[in-house]
C-alpha cells in the first residue's frame, strides 16, 4: 500500500514536474520592436555603379559615411510625380543624398519632367547631394533590388546598411527617417 | 534464467531498433533521376509555422486526394512536378470526388478510384461558377451535403491552381520575343524568356501598344504582324499578372524586410507587394535554377540549387522530416494491432501443451507492444519538440496521446494481473484509439500552431494532461469490465480482476476529479470564473459523477459488483461523449474539436456498447 502511494505519488510529481517543463519550454514571447528591426535588415547594400542624367559614373561605395535616399521611380508612375517635390525637398532638408533612379525609357522624358518643377525645387536639384539617374535595362531595379511596383525607397545609413525600406508613395513632409 | 535473457534480449532489440529508427542519417528520397533530400526540407511558412516543404507537400497532397501519396509518385515529386512542370502535372489524378451527384455534375467519368486529374475538372468547374457564387452567399449551415461537396472542391481547386502557378513568374513562357525586345533585354533570337525579364520591358511594351492603338484603333486585324506580336505579348503579361493576385500559398521566401525572422512570403507576393530586396534576387535565382534542372532532370544543378534553398537546416525542420518519414502513429497502430491478434490467437490455445509456441508469442505480443509504445512515446516527444509547447493542445493531440497513455497502463495493470487481460488491453486500446487519430489525421498537417490563450499556461497544460491521463484510465477501466462480463458468461470471472477494477476505478476518479478541478483554476485565471457550465466542463463532471456514484454505489451496498462492472463498462461512452461528443454541439469555449462526421460514428459506438454489454449481462452466471 506504501509502495502504491509512493508511486502514485512520484507519479504525480513527475507529472507536474513535466508540465512545468513544458510550460517554460514553450516559444520566447515575441522579439520586441527594436529587436525585430535588426532581424533580417541591416545587410549591407550591394556595390553597384550608376550613371546620372549629366553622364557622370557614380560607385554607391563613394557615398559611404552619408545618410541615402535610394529612390526608385519614373515619370509615368503617378504617386511617384506627387512625391517628388516632397522627397527633394526632405533629402536637401535633412542634408540626406537622393539617387533617384528612374525607369523612364529616355533621359528627355525625365529632363522634361525636371524642367516642369517649380524653381525652389530646380534649385534643390543642383545640389550635389540629388543625383539624378535613369536605369537602362533594369539592371539595378529589377535585377539588383527586385522593384516591380514604384515608387520604392530604401533608406541606406551611413554605414552603408540598408536601414528600411518604403513601399508606394509616402507623405515625406512626416516621415519619420 | 533462459527467459529473464530472451525478454532482456528482446527489449534490447526493441530500444536499438527504435534508437537507430531516430537517429539514422536521413536517407534520401529518390524520385526518378532526382534526389529529394535537400529539397523537401527547404523551410515554407504554413497556417503560422514554419515547416519543412515535405510536410507542406503531403498536407495539400492529402487535403485533395484523401492521402499522402498517390499511386505512382509520392507527395514531394507531385509537388516539385505541380511548380516546374505544371503543364503535365494538371494531368495528375489528385481530386478525389467521393460524391456522386457531384461527378454527374460535373460531367466526369466513372472510376472505380474516385480521383481525377486538374485538367478533367477545368470545363465542370467553370459550367458551375455561377453555382458556387451564389451559394458562398448562404449560411453553410443551410447547404445540402451535395453543395458542401462542390463549394468544398472549388476551394481546392483554387488552392491547386495558386500551387500551380507558384513559379509561373520564373518559368519559361511560350511566347516568341520580337527581336527588338530581344536585343533591349540582352537575349539571343529564340531564347527562352519568363515573366521576371518581360516586365523589365513592360513600360517600353505598354508605350508601343498605346501608340498602335493610337494610330489604328483597337481592332487586332488591323495590326501589322509585329504589332499583333506586340499586342499578343502586352496581353499575356496582364494575364499571367492577373492569375496572380492573391497567390500567397508558397510562403517560402523569407520576407527580410518585416523585421521578423518567421515572415515569409510567397513568389508572387515579393513581385507584386513590393518584398523584394538583393537577397531575395539571389533565393529567386536559386528557385529558377531548382526550375531548370528539374524541367532537364540535371541532378547535380538540382541539388546544388536545392542546397542553397534549404541552407543550414534547423534541428527541429530536420526532428520533422524524421517523424514524416517513420510515422509513428501509423505503424505504432498497425504493430498494436498485430499485438492484439497474436495475444488473442494465444489466449485461444489450449491450456495444456505447445509450450513453445506460447513463450514465442507471448515474446512476439510484448516485443510488438514495446516497439509500438516506444515509437508513439518519441512521436509525442518529437511534436514536443517541433512545436515548441505540451503535447495536448488540439482534439486530435488528445487522441494520439491517450491512445499512448492508454496501452501504457494497461501495462502497468498487467503487472499485477500477470493473466494477458492488460496485454489484451493494451493492444486493443492501442489499436482502436490508433485508428480514430489516423481517420482524423487525413486532414492535412496536423502540428497545429495553438491561439495565445491556449499555450503558454502552466495550468491548462497540467489540466490537459491529467485530465487525459483520466481518460486513459477510464478506458482501460472500461475495457477490463468488458473481459470480466466476458468471463462471467463463462462462468470464470477471477476476483483479482474485480479487485483491480476497483483500484482502476480509484485511479481514474483521482485523475479525472483533480483534472476537473485544475480546469477550473485555470478558467478562473483566463476567464474571470471557476465553473461556466460549458459542455466540455459538464462531461468532465459526467466522468466524475458516474464513477462517484458507482463506487459509492458499491460501497454502499445499493449496487451489485455486476451492475458495477456494467457500468465500468460502459464508462467508454461516458468518455466518448465527454471527450468528443461535446464537441459536436458546436457550442461554448471548448471549441477546437468540432467534426461533424464524428456524430454518426460516436452514435454507433454507444449503440454497440449498449447491445455488447446488454448481451454479455445477459449470458452472465453470476446475477
Amino acid at each position: 500500500m506504501i509502495r502504491n502511494a509512493l508511486v502514485l505519488g512520484t507519479f504525480i510529481i513527475a507529472g507536474f514536474a513535466l508540465a512545468y517543463w513544458l510550460d517554460h519550454s514553450a516559444p520566447a514571447p515575441a522579439a520586441s520592436t527594436e529587436q525585430k528591426q535588426n532581424i533580417g535588415l541591416l545587410q549591407q547594400v550591394p556595390a553597384f555603379t550608376f550613371e546620372t542624367l549629366d553622364g557622370k559614373t557614380h560607385d554607391i561605395r563613394e557615398l559611404k559615411g552619408q545618410k541615402i535616399l535610394l529612390h526608385f521611380w519614373a515619370t509615368w508612375c503617378a504617386p511617384c510625380v506627387v512625391e517628388f517635390p516632397d522627397i527633394v525637398t526632405r533629402a536637401a532638408k535633412d542634408n540626406l543624398v537622393l539617387i533617384a533612379i528612374s525607369s523612364d525609357l529616355s533621359d528627355e522624358t525625365i529632363e522634361k519632367f525636371l524642367e516642369k518643377q517649380t524653381p525652389d525645387i530646380r534649385k534643390k536639384l543642383e545640389s550635389k547631394n540629388i543625383l539624378m539617374a535613369r536605369d537602362r535595362r533594369g539592371k539595378i531595379t529589377a535585377d539588383l533590388f527586385q522593384t516591380y511596383k514604384l515608387p520604392e525607397t530604401l533608406l541606406i545609413d551611413k554605414d552603408q546598411t540598408m536601414r528600411r525600406k518604403i513601399v508606394g508613395g509616402t507623405d515625406w513632409k512626416k516621415e519619420d527617417l | 534464467m533462459t527467459y529473464l535473457a530472451h525478454r532482456l534480449f528482446l527489449i534490447a532489440l526493441t530500444l536499438l531498433s527504435c534508437l537507430s529508427a531516430f537517429t539514422a542519417r536521413p536517407v534520401f528520397a529518390e524520385s526518378g533521376n532526382m534526389d529529394m533530400g535537400y529539397f523537401i526540407s527547404i523551410p515554407v511558412l504554413q497556417d503560422g509555422r514554419i515547416k519543412p516543404l515535405d510536410t507542406f507537400a503531403r498536407s495539400k497532397l492529402a487535403r485533395f486526394s484523401g492521402k499522402d501519396h498517390l499511386h505512382e509518385m509520392d507527395a514531394d515529386e507531385w509537388l516539385a512536378m505541380t511548380l516546374f512542370d505544371p503543364a503535365n502535372a494538371a494531368g495528375i489524378r489528385v481530386f478525389r470526388i467521393d460524391n456522386e451527384n457531384l461527378r454527374h455534375l460535373l460531367g466526369l467519368e466513372e472510376r472505380k478510384k474516385p480521383l481525377y486529374a486538374y485538367g478533367e475538372l477545368v470545363s465542370g468547374l467553370e459550367k458551375t461558377f455561377p453555382t458556387v457564387e451564389n451559394l458562398m452567399k448562404e449560411p453553410p449551415r443551410e447547404l445540402t451535403a451535395d453543395q458542401k461537396a462542390l463549394l468544398a472542391l472549388h476551394e481546392n481547386a483554387l488552392e491547386y491552381t495558386q500551387i500551380l502557378r507558384s513559379f509561373s513568374l520564373l518559368l519559361p513562357l511560350d511566347v516568341s520575343l520580337p527581336d527588338k525586345w530581344s536585343k533591349k533585354l540582352g537575349l539571343s533570337r529564340g531564347a527562352a524568356v519568363n515573366y521576371m525579364a518581360l516586365k523589365k520591358i513592360d513600360t517600353d511594351l505598354q508605350q508601343t501598344i498605346k501608340s498602335i492603338i493610337r494610330k489604328k484603333g483597337e481592332n487586332p486585324e488591323k495590326y501589322s504582324a509585329q504589332e499583333q506580336q506586340a499586342a499578343l505579348l502586352g496581353w499575356q503579361i496582364r494575364t499571367i499578372e492577373d492569375a496572380a493576385q492573391g497567390n500567397n500559398v508558397l510562403r517560402v521566401i523569407p520576407d527580410l524586410w518585416s523585421g521578423e525572422d518567421d515572415a515569409y512570403v510567397a513568389p508572387w507576393q515579393l513581385v507584386l507587394s513590393g518584398k523584394g530586396g538583393p537577397e531575395t534576387a539571389d533565393l529567386l535565382k536559386s528557385w529558377q535554377n531548382l526550375a531548370a534542372s528539374w524541367q532537364d532532370q540535371d541532378n547535380a544543378a538540382w541539388n546544388e540549387a536545392a542546397r542553397k534553398l534549404s541552407g543550414d537546416t534547423p534541428p527541429s525542420i530536420r526532428q520533422e522530416l524524421k517523424y514524416n518519414r517513420i510515422q509513428p502513429f501509423r505503424t505504432g497502430t498497425i504493430l498494436f494491432a498485430l499485438a492484439f491478434a497474436t495475444c488473442l490467437f494465444l489466449i485461444s490455445l489450449p491450456d495444456h501443451g505447445k509450450i513453445a509456441i506460447k513463450v514465442v508469442l507471448a515474446f512476439l505480443t510484448s516485443a510488438m507492444l514495446l516497439i509500438a509504445l516506444l515509437l508513439e512515446g518519441s512521436g509525442l516527444l518529437a511534436r514536443i519538440f517541433i512545436l515548441g509547447r505540451p503535447p495536448v493542445g488540439t482534439l486530435y493531440e488528445s487522441i494520439l496521446f491517450v491512445g499512448w497513455i492508454a496501452p501504457l497502463f494497461a501495462l502497468l495493470a498487467e503487472r499485477k494481473l500477470k493473466n494477458n487481460a492488460g496485454i489484451l488491453i493494451a493492444g486493443l486500446s492501442g489499436t482502436l484509439i490508433g485508428l480514430l487519430g489516423l481517420s482524423m489525421a487525413d486532414e492535412g498537417d496536423n502540428m497545429k500552431v495553438l491561439t495565445a490563450v491556449l499555450n503558454t499556461q502552466f495550468w491548462l497544460t497540467v489540466h490537459v494532461l491529467c485530465i487525459t491521463i483520466g481518460y486513459g484510465w477510464c478506458l482501460v477501466v472500461s475495457a477490463l469490465a468488458h473481459i470480466i462480463l466476458w468471463q462471467d458468461t463463462r462462468g470464470k470471472a477471477e476476483k483479482s480482476l474485480y479487485d483491480t477494477q476497483k483500484t482502476l476505478a480509484l485511479t481514474a476518479l483521482l485523475f479525472t476529479a483533480v483534472g476537473t478541478i485544475l480546469g477550473g483554476i485555470w478558467a478562473d485565471q483566463s476567464w474571470g470564473r471557476f465553473w461556466g457550465w460549458d459542455p466540455k466542463e459538464n462531461g468532465a463532471l459526467l466522468i466524475v459523477l458516474w464513477l462517484v456514484w458507482l463506487i459509492h454505489g458499491r460501497i454502499a451496498g445499493q449496487l451489485s459488483e455486476k451492475l458495477v462492472t456494467m457500468g465500468l463498462a460502459f464508462l467508454s461512452v461516458i468518455v466518448g461523449i465527454a471527450w468528443i461528443g461535446v464537441n459536436l454541439l458546436g457550442v461554448g469555449l471548448h471549441s477546437y474539436g468540432f467534426i461533424e462526421g464524428l456524430f454518426w460514428g460516436l452514435g454507433a459506438f454507444a449503440l454497440l456498447e449498449i447491445a455488447l454489454i446488454g448481451s454479455l449481462a445477459w449470458k452472465g452466471k453470476t446475477s
